[in-house]
């Protein structure tokens, strides 16, 4: 028994196979880098391992639990949470508030209690603004904490979704591209902040398109192509697989 | 004098409708245009039960409990759809709450209403003229005010908030977005259902004209008016919709005249609003 094992995943919509027949296990506290050319399945297989899309078979087991068919919330109380390539902050609220939405704990998320106890609920929300502020300062956003997320930077915005990630308290992290589009300075502060994720105890799978940015943070890198899974090793033997660099770059490569 | 007051009631009870939509509509983002059914609902639920002899203070509770219920109940098979498709089911909620009430004539009176309702009385003391009556509705939209903001400011107002803004976001970060949902349409109900009662207990008749469609859009063009998101925009709203045919009776209008020049009125102010303040009077900026 692995980690994180997904095993036998097949996943159609209509005419074109997103996945097919893809099996692989990851071990915990390591980073592990899926890597593949557009359209092999990268982010199909985030969908499918956080329950935003259900496969036609196969199935995806967490620490022995069988997730296949539960729901995103149960995945995240089980302890995977993810973040999106296109962000998908709460652009019209608050650093503080966006991730204050996302901490694990339930309690004043109910109307009667917000209503009818509104000292009790009043407690909750300093306890809760006190948590999130932790998980801001983690990435380095204290100064920008009342700042709405859409007035961020675009460097900003992808570390408050770290933060946001952070803040469910899951232990097994998926990141859709975190470094994409980002500027050199940007770039090496979300490569330390990756880093930081694993000393804390993180797990985590990245989708990551370049290659060196590979090299600094994976372990492993999982290489996809066509919905399925190639290969998968230790970081050096994959990026320097004259192969498999082929099929990334393209034929003429 | 009771011109005055009679006017800041009915401004006080369509500002507690103007928040529940507004919760519905403006926080959270779910289009209902079945606001004044449910604002019926809780009319009717109050009439029978005052009629059947229930005392002013539980005959609300058990309007607003009512009304809290069929907003739930007919929201819940269309909460999963996203935002647009919502108005459509609403739409049909609004035709088929009207319809009840004109057909169901042993509790409704059908198109004839619902005259003599019992006058609102509270440890013995009667609230019948405007000058009384005002105390009731002015505490009742100062407790619903009250926990509209509560409620906004509480996690789980923020957690509407974020629902609007990107449901699979919520989602994607462990909330169950169904049934934050289903509270607030529990809430937002049993709102628009005190302000059912209260107008049940002040007008003392209603009818399905009370709370047909047109009732639901002046609504909602009270929140947009007044402006979306924001507590005082709820209750500005109302008080400057309602003051409109108060200032048009001034006017030497005929009364064929009357019903259409407030529309005209109604429609300018929309569009200039859209045109200069798409936000509202009041309402946070976009």
């Amino acid at each position: 028994m692995s980690y994180l094992d997904v095993a036998g995943v097949n996943k159609r919509f209509g005419g074109i196979a997103a996945l097919t027949d893809c099996t692989f296990s990851i071990e915990p506290n390591g980073i592990s880098c899926i890597v593949g050319p557009n359209g092999a399945g990268k982010t199909s297989i985030f969908n499918v391992i956080t329950g935003f899309i259900t496969p036609d078979t196969g199935s995806v087991t967490f620490k022995g639990h069988d997730l296949t068919t539960t729901s995103r919330h149960h995945r995240i109380e089980s302890g995977i949470a993810r973040t999106f390539q296109n962000l998908r902050l709460f652009e019209e609220l608050s650093v503080l508030d966006n991730v204050l939405t996302c901490l694990a704990d339930e309690a004043g998320n109910n109307p009667l209690t917000a209503i009818f106890r509104p000292i009790h609920t009043e407690a909750i929300l300093r306890a809760k603004r006190e948590k999130a502020r932790e998980f801001i300062e983690i990435v380095g956003l204290s100064h920008k904490i009342d700042d709405l997320a859409q007035n961020l930077s675009y460097g900003q915005k992808k570390l408050l979704c770290i933060a946001r990630v952070l803040a469910t308290d899951a232990e097994l992290l998926l990141l859709d591209e975190p470094t994409s589009g980002l500027a050199a300075a940007a770039l090496d502060a979300m490569v330390d902040m990756i880093h930081k994720l694993k000393e804390r105890g993180k797990s985590l799978l990245i989708v990551e398109h370049n290659t060196q940015i590979v090299r600094r943070i994976a372990d492993e890198v999982l290489f996809f192509h066509r919905g399925t899974l190639l290969a998968q090793g230790k970081t050096e033997e994959i990026v320097s697989d004259k192969e498999l660099g082929r099929i990334y770059f393209g034929e003429d490569h | 004098m009771n011109f005055l007051f009679s006017f800041i009631v009915l401004a006080e009870i369509f500002a507690i409708v103007a928040i529940s939509t507004n919760l519905l509509m403006g926080v959270v983002g779910i289009f209902s245009v079945a606001q004044a059914a449910i604002m019926g609902c809780g009319a009717y639920a109050y009439a029978v039960l005052a009629a059947a002899g229930v005392p002013f203070v539980p005959a609300m509770g058990g309007a607003m409990m009512i009304a809290a219920s069929v907003n739930m109940l007919t929201a819940l098979p269309s909460l999963r759809l996203a935002g647009d498709y919502f108005v459509i089911t609403s739409f049909g909620t609004q035709l088929v709450a009207t319809a009840v009430f004109i057909n169901w004539v042993v509790f409704t009176g059908g198109a004839a209403g619902l005259p003599g309702i019992p006058v609102a009385e509270i440890f013995g003391i009667s609230f019948v003229t405007a000058g009384e009556f005002l105390w009731i509705s002015s505490v009742a939209l100062g407790l619903v005010a009250l926990s509209f903001w509560s409620l906004l400011r509480s996690p789980y107002g923020k957690l509407l908030h974020a629902i609007r803004l990107d449901e699979i976001a919520v989602a994607a970060s462990g909330r169950k977005v169904l049934r934050a949902k289903i509270g607030v349409s529990l809430v937002s109900g049993a709102y628009a259902g005190c302000g059912g009662a209260l107008y049940a207990a002040y007008i003392s008749f209603i009818d399905p004209v009370s709370f047909d469609i047109h009732v639901s859009v002046l609504v909602i063009t009270m929140v947009v008016i007044g402006g979306a998101r924001t507590l005082a925009g709820s209750i500005l709203g109302p008080f400057l919709l309602l003051a409109i045919p108060q200032v048009l009776t001034l006017l030497e209008l005929s009364s064929t005249q009357v019903g259409p020049v407030r529309q005209l009125i109604y429609g300018l102010i929309l569009i200039v609003c859209v045109v200069w303040r798409p936000q509202g009077l009041a309402g946070r900026s976009l």
